[in-house]
């Protein structure tokens, strides 16, 4: 073998870790850097043959374990200071110092456990003297290669890595790209959440490697906004409560949307609670029901079949505000009622909803994901991708989750609030990524080539900055079609049996039916048309088996509301509401009239999230009970819980 | 299969790895979870559209990376508690249970998962 001048660099600094030059060099860190600095110099070298590299691997890895000892000192030393200086003007800067030092700690020791396993002296242990851990090993690269040819020399390969793409110490990355910060802060802000690792690390790794390719790459990059995902917004079409006729109600005529009382019911345990003050209305759905003791995933929902479609509920006079669900007796119980959908679907699952979201939007998810998998893909594996990207990636990666985990130790980070973690973990993140990924590339350390960063500038970047101006468009598709979808036909029966304790108990039966696509567009049409009956119709009220019957026209609209913070997309609604009973009870008593009319106007005007004022006229040409007509005003704050609580959730979300 | 993080993984050449993503609590509302393997669509396996399984085979060689970048949606109005339930199987797996949980408040929705090819 042709002897390469290399080999006397490293023997020189093999010579300077030997126990003549240690006794001289162990109580300075500093020099071990140094050495260590000198001796990866080497690795980069791309004329070092094979045998020079592991000679090198061996030499750096019983340096790091040499460093890892003189650091652990270190932090002993500072960590005895810091309680000395605690709450003192110099705790920070000892602090500083301190967390410093554990991180190039974390450092050191996720370069001795790609190392040791594959070119250290196994009795070298984990550098302290201990014996390597599973921890250590759990990220070893490396593992015995099979016998195909193609995987032969894995170690050397490996090893060569392992040096060529050390740890770097952490460099703030002040100017990072808008998709670079964004995707940072999320895996941020879950990994303090939830924990279980650091998410999104391949685009992190991507965007780095875009923004540090060339000025062309960097600027088109940072021309690109971060992706919003389609995802939840406000939706408020639901409604639960008693019947349009019961005390707590505003209305004279029912919707026939129960869409959301399936959800509510399930979500707080097959049992929904309202109260509005006057009523308690607990409410369940078959399907709920159905779902107690199963796992409530796509296929139990379709099996329920038709058991999504029925809904309960019932409601009670409130006399004891201290605790309403002791009002649920059945002294109270005032009303209960089933309800069927019969036809028309305005969830999202319904199938043409799907069969829009199939069409329209699948396939921009795809293109998005795709112009981000598709560089990662050619960076990483494809011919021609440039040489170690991989490797980089690989390590790069578990530099940054050591270090992450790292800084979840520091005494700072456990006492700091979740807002406070997730910034820390964004800036270990993004430092990470600037020195480990963007510096190396940018320096021209890591070589990516002309045909890489052509393909950067003139497809990968305009393939993404199309997928995310395709999705942003689909995101007001979407809105759009979801109001379509509020506006399809609903109709549904309902029966509801009436309790009345002064009185006789009644059932009614409705057939309830919403169109908001109709003629009078943009107007919505709602129809109720219905009859009741009495259980045991008391003839001395002039009472028979048929009660009433009865038929009600609405027309409802809305407008933008200018008293709602901007983000609020709450609107004032208003409706004309018309309303004919025949209550035959009535018929030939004195001062009453089976015919019965109403002529309504209502308004609600939201005012912020989670509280609206509604408002009601109402002219009548005569009441139940007396043959006089007139006016009567109804108005009061209406307070949505749901959204008082949404509000107070994402308040103390951290 | 073995485990370094939630979605980070350690497999070997020919493995078999599935991914199975599992809706929980949508009730009346759509569930969507897109994926790319590689930079190419990823598509579900057929039959599985109640519960999407995604299904590949260890096939680069040692040191080089396979990598799946998921998207999973809520569509407007579903339920708080809905979230997607994702296991990652391979052979022989360590370390497991493996996969992870997106929920309505999870930040990052686009989570991608490594493959490292070990051996």
């Amino acid at each position: 073998m042709k002897p390469h001048p290399s080999i006397a660099a490293v023997l020189v600094l093999l010579l300077c870790i030997s126990p003549v030059c240690m006794a001289q060099t162990s109580s300075d860190c500093q020099e071990i850097r140094d050495t260590i600095r000198a001796l990866q110099k080497k690795t980069y070298d791309k004329d070092v043959s094979a045998s020079v590299r592991e000679i090198n691997n061996k030499a750096l890895a019983d340096l790091y374990a040499q460093l890892l000892a003189c650091i652990e000192r270190e932090i002993k030393v500072i960590a005895d200071i810091s309680t000395t200086v605690a709450g003192t003007n110099a705790a920070d800067g000892v602090n500083l110092k301190l967390r410093e030092l554990r991180n190039e700690k974390a450092t050191i020791e996720g370069q001795l456990a790609r190392i040791g396993p594959t070119v250290r002296d196994p009795a070298l242990g984990n550098g302290n003297g201990a014996p390597a851990s599973d921890s250590m090993t759990r990220v070893n690269f490396s593992s015995p290669a099979p016998s195909d040819n193609s995987t032969t020399g894995t170690v050397d390969t490996v090893a060569n890595a392992q040096a060529t793409f050390p740890c770097l110490p952490a460099e703030t990355y002040p100017d990072a790209p808008p998709l670079l910060t964004d995707i940072a802060g999320k895996a941020a802000a879950d990994f303090v959440r939830d924990g279980g690792g650091v998410s999104g690390i391949p685009q992190m790794t991507l965007y780095a490697t875009i923004d540090a390719a060339s000025p062309t790459s960097s600027e088109l990059l940072r021309g690109l906004e971060a992706y919003q995902y389609l995802s939840e917004t406000a939706r408020t079409d639901k409604q639960i409560g008693g019947a349009a006729n019961s005390n707590g109600a505003v209305s004279a005529i029912e919707k026939p949307g129960f869409a959301s009382l399936l959800g509510f019911a399930v979500e707080h345990g097959a049992i929904n609670k309202k109260a509005d003050g006057t009523n308690l209305t607990l409410s369940t759905s078959l399907y709920s029901l159905y779902v107690l003791n199963k796992e409530n995933t796509a296929e139990t929902y379709r099996r329920a079949g038709v058991l999504n479609r029925i809904g309960a509920s019932a409601t009670f006079a409130i006399d004891d505000t201290t605790d309403e669900l002791a009002n649920a007796r059945r002294n109270n119980l005032s009303e209960w009622s089933v309800r069927a959908r019969l036809f028309g679907d305005r969830s999202t699952r319904s199938k043409e909803f799907q069969k829009f979201w199939q069409t329209k939007i699948n396939p921009l998810i795809d293109a998005r994901l795709e112009a981000i998998g598709k560089p990662i893909e050619e960076l990483t594996s494809a011919p021609g991708a440039p040489e170690d990207y991989n490797i980089l990636r690989r390590q790069a990666g578990d530099c940054l989750r050591a270090a992450v985990a790292s800084r979840t130790a520091d005494a700072d980070f456990k006492a700091a609030t979740a807002d406070e973690r997730i910034k820390m973990v964004t800036s270990v993140l993004l430092s990470q990524i600037r020195s480990n990924i963007y510096n190396r590339v940018k320096t021209g350390q890591f070589q990516l080539g002309e045909k890489m960063i052509t393909a950067i500038e003139t497809r990968y970047v305009p393939n993404l900055r199309a997928a995310l101006a395709d999705l942003k468009r689909a995101g007001g598709e979407i809105e759009k079609k979801l109001e379509e979808l509020k506006k399809s036909p609903l109709a549904t029966f309902a029966y509801t049996n009436f309790r009345v304790p002064t009185a006789s108990d009644y059932s009614e039966t409705k057939f309830l039916f919403e169109q908001e696509k109709g003629f009078m567009r943009p107007l919505t049409l709602t129809g109720n048309v219905g009859l009741s009956v009495y259980h045991r119709p008391d003839r001395t009220l002039n009472q028979q088996r048929l009660r009433d019957v009865f038929a009600a026209l609405s027309f409802e609209g809305q407008s933008d509301s200018p008293f709602t913070e901007a983000e609020n997309r709450g609107k004032i609604t208003y409706s004309f509401v018309g309303r004919y009973q025949r209550l035959f009870e009535n018929r030939r008593v004195l001062g009453r009239t089976a015919d019965i009319g109403n002529l309504q106007f209502i308004t609600e005007i939201p005012l912020f999230r989670g509280l609206s004022l509604p408002f009601s006229v109402t002219y009548s040409t005569a009441t139940e009970e007396e043959k006089k007509q007139g006016f009567r005003f109804n108005f009061g704050t209406r307070l949505d819980m749901d959204k008082l609580f949404e509000l107070l959730r994402a308040n103390s979300k951290f | 299969m073995k485990k370094n993080d939630s979605f980070s993984y350690d497999v070997r050449r020919n493995e078999s790895i599935v991914v199975e993503v599992t809706p929980i609590n949508f009730n009346a509302s759509m569930f969507s979870v897109r994926a790319n393997l590689d930079g190419n669509n990823w598509p579900a396996q057929p039959g599985s559209e109640d519960q999407p399984r995604f299904e590949f085979t260890v096939s680069k060689p040692v040191n080089d990376i396979h990598t799946a970048i998921f998207e999973f949606t809520f569509v407007e109005g579903s339920p708080d508690e809905a979230f997607y339930d994702v296991v990652i199987k391979g052979e022989n797996d360590q370390g497991c249970p493996c996969g992870f949980k997106v929920k309505k408040t999870t930040a990052n929705k686009e989570p991608a998962v490594e493959f490292f090819v070990v051996g």
